[in-house]
């Protein structure tokens, strides 16, 4: 073990390195050495360097030879060395160094000049690799090798037996170290951020310069080409991570992502309309329908397709013989929910954060969720609980997330139902429906059936949800489960101080209609302009595009 | 002369300065644990250069890369092997073998 004293006189050495950049004086000392007797101590010795160029003598450790040592301008090189030998007559036993403290004052002090701060070395004054190389040139030109001998100096290493010398020469190393830090930028400019920053600014990729990494930079400068490849396709929605067919992972946002600064938190969901979802299409697409008209691609749940692929996709409540089961039935594959006893289905009956996957939702969008439900069997208390819960931006579970239309109560059920009501082997469409926040409220506004609640978004700092469709004491099956916006717009009934903002696609007369929508977090730029960006370079030229901007 | 193995933290609080060095070689021959200091501010103050403010965790590691926040600000540790399974939370503490460096 380096920290013991095993003989007298052994002698360890202590290298202390305070990180501080300033002026600092040291008034006192404290220790905690183990083993020691009256017959068995050691003595202290001590120097210090400021700047890891010139030590201080020798001196015993004590509080009277450090307050000697004031205004010390220290830097990142800064270093105490104290030596303990071990002293006295008893030579059994052995001392263990456990720490040592000091203390006194610092004051923080940066050399301003503003002289320089106003030229081309702005900002190299202070920088940590100006100071080496400045200290590296003032050895060269301290010690033997470039300057003359018959200018004495450097024989004892002695600042005050040299000062005037370290004064001019330490002055002229470091104005060559702002030239040569200066120059380096461009001997290495892939690591240099701001000059990465103006290369890849000329190159016309969007990306947010107040988060924008070294690293991402050298990613985008890289593979401008690459980057310029994703325009016009899916691959400006993928997040940094994502794996490309190519096996490469991407190390940056898509440009999409970039541009509206849009995170896990923030809603994004878009959706390329097939033509039978535009214009006027019998039982599809009409003027006087501003839904979403179930557009399979225009969902939050991790499958697309109507029918189920896998249990993992979803979070699955199952107690012992009370399971869900991935079953094909009239050529569907179902979840079939069978139940004997307790609650079992799709989602949490109590659910909290980290248990369960979250879909992140915008309170100012109204949302429908959906699915298909057949009942195979009941018996007299047969119930379904189709709710939802509402978690806030730390995935803290909220119980005043949803309200009811007529503002008397916070709920989130939108049905609690005894299933005996619904006739056996009938496919009925179930839809829970959540308002945006600051809907108006509306007394007697229910659902088709006479039965159930829409929910208003009561607060308005909800961020995900996780819908629940739990059955107990019957046999159904669950078909087509989604998330999604309820209408092409963001609210369907009108809010306090805002109008309805919903629209029909009957009377478009187009093909190729991508909808988006969208958050928008870019403060620099408008709605306006983040639209225009991103119709100009990031979406396909054939495509009609119609921006929801929550 | 042998040279002791150490760590050092350097803490300023409204001008006053403290330096506190400890030896930090185990038997075993590590230096563990890497992250050697960890505390919630409670009063302004700089420690090892790093500007810190009341009700900030501060944590000091020999590794930049052993612990960072998620998107869900999460605290996430990374450490190596042995000295990751020499953690633990107990009662919401994160404690290194038997030694409390979190409260």
């Amino acid at each position: 073990m380096d920290k013991i004293l095993d003989k007298i006189g052994d002698e360890i050495l202590i290298q202390v390195h305070p990180k501080v950049n300033g002026i600092a004086a040291l008034n006192s000392w404290s220790d905690v050495l183990i083993g020691l007797t009256a017959d068995r101590y050691v003595s202290r010795k001590f120097r210090l360097t400021p700047d890891g160029l010139f030590y201080t003598d020798w001196a015993e450790l004590s509080n009277a030879n450090l307050l000697k040592l004031s205004e010390l301008k220290v830097n990142d090189l800064f270093c105490i060395q104290i030596v303990y030998k071990r002293l006295g007559t008893d030579e059994t036993g052995v001392i263990e160094f456990s720490s040592i403290d000091f203390s006194g004052s610092f004051e923080n002090k940066i050399d301003s000049k503003p002289t320089v701060d106003k030229g081309i070395f702005s900002g190299l004054y202070n920088d940590p690799e100006t100071e080496s190389i400045a200290r590296n040139l003032f050895k060269k030109l301290y010690y033997r090798g470039i300057i003359p001998k018959y200018i004495t100096r450097g024989d004892n290493s002695d600042f005050v037996e040299d000062e005037d010398y370290i004064s001019l020469f330490s002055s002229i190393a470091k104005f060559f170290a702002l030239i040569i830090k200066f120059s380096k930028r461009f001997e290495a400019f892939n690591s240099d951020f701001s000059l990465m920053r103006d290369n890849v600014r000329q190159t016309n990729l969007y990306f947010d310069e107040s988060i924008i990494t070294l690293p991402e930079l050298q990613y985008l400068s890289a593979f401008l080409y690459d980057e310029i490849r994703k325009r016009g396709t899916n691959l400006i929605f993928k997040k940094k991570g994502y794996v490309l067919k190519n096996g490469r992972t991407t190390e940056v946002d898509g440009e999409f992502l970039r541009l509206y600064k849009s995170t896990g938190m923030n809603e994004l969901v878009t959706a390329k309309l097939s033509n039978q979802k535009v214009g006027w299409c019998v039982g599809r697409c009409s003027p006087l329908y501003r839904g979403t008209n179930e557009v399979s691609t225009l969902n939050k749940t991790k499958e697309n397709s109507e029918d189920f692929v896998s249990k993992d996709n979803y979070d699955i409540t199952e107690q012992g013989a009370d399971v869900v089961i991935l079953t094909d039935f009239q050529n569907k594959k179902c979840f079939r929910m069978l139940s004997n006893e307790d609650y079992c289905g799709i989602g949490k009956n109590d659910s909290e954060a980290g248990e369960i996957d979250l879909t992140t939702i915008n309170s100012n969008l109204d949302y429908e969720i959906t699915f298909d439900l057949l009942v195979s069997h009941t018996d007299g208390n047969s119930s379904l609980l189709f709710k939802v819960d509402g978690f806030d931006n730390l995935k803290n579970k909220m119980n005043d997330s949803f309200v009811l239309p007529n503002g008397d109560s916070i709920t989130n059920e939108f049905m609690r139902m005894n299933l005996g009501y619904l006739r056996q082997d009938t496919w009925y469409k179930i839809r829970g429906i959540i308002h945006s926040y600051s809907t108006k409220n509306f007394d007697n506004l229910r659902s088709g059936y006479d039965f159930g609640n829409r929910l208003y978004f009561y607060n308005k700092f909800v961020k995900f949800i996780a819908p629940s469709v739990l059955v107990r004491n019957a046999d159904i099956l669950i078909h087509n489960y989604k998330i999604r916006p309820l209408v092409f717009g963001t609210n369907i009934l009108p809010k306090k101080g805002k109008d309805v903002n919903a629209r029909s696609n009957g009377f478009i007369q187009a093909t190729n209609i991508f909808y988006m929508f969208v958050e928008n977090n870019n403060s620099g730029m408008s709605n306006e302009e983040v639209n225009e960006f991103a119709e100009r370079y990031l979406l396909p030229y054939n495509f009609n595009n119609i921006f929801v901007n929550i | 002369m042998k040279n002791v193995s150490n760590k050092t933290i350097t803490e300023v609080i409204d001008g006053d300065l403290s330096i506190r060095c400890f030896a930090d070689l185990k038997e075993d021959g590590s230096t563990n644990p890497a992250i050697y200091f960890s505390e919630i501010i409670e009063i302004d103050k700089q420690i090892n250069k790093l500007d810190s403010i009341d009700g900030e965790l501060v944590m000091l590691s020999e590794d930049s890369a052993a612990f960072g926040l998620n998107e869900s600000g999460e605290l996430l540790y990374d450490l190596q092997n042995p000295d990751d399974n020499s953690y633990s939370i107990v009662d919401g503490n994160l404690i290194y073998s038997d030694q409390t460096i979190v409260t």
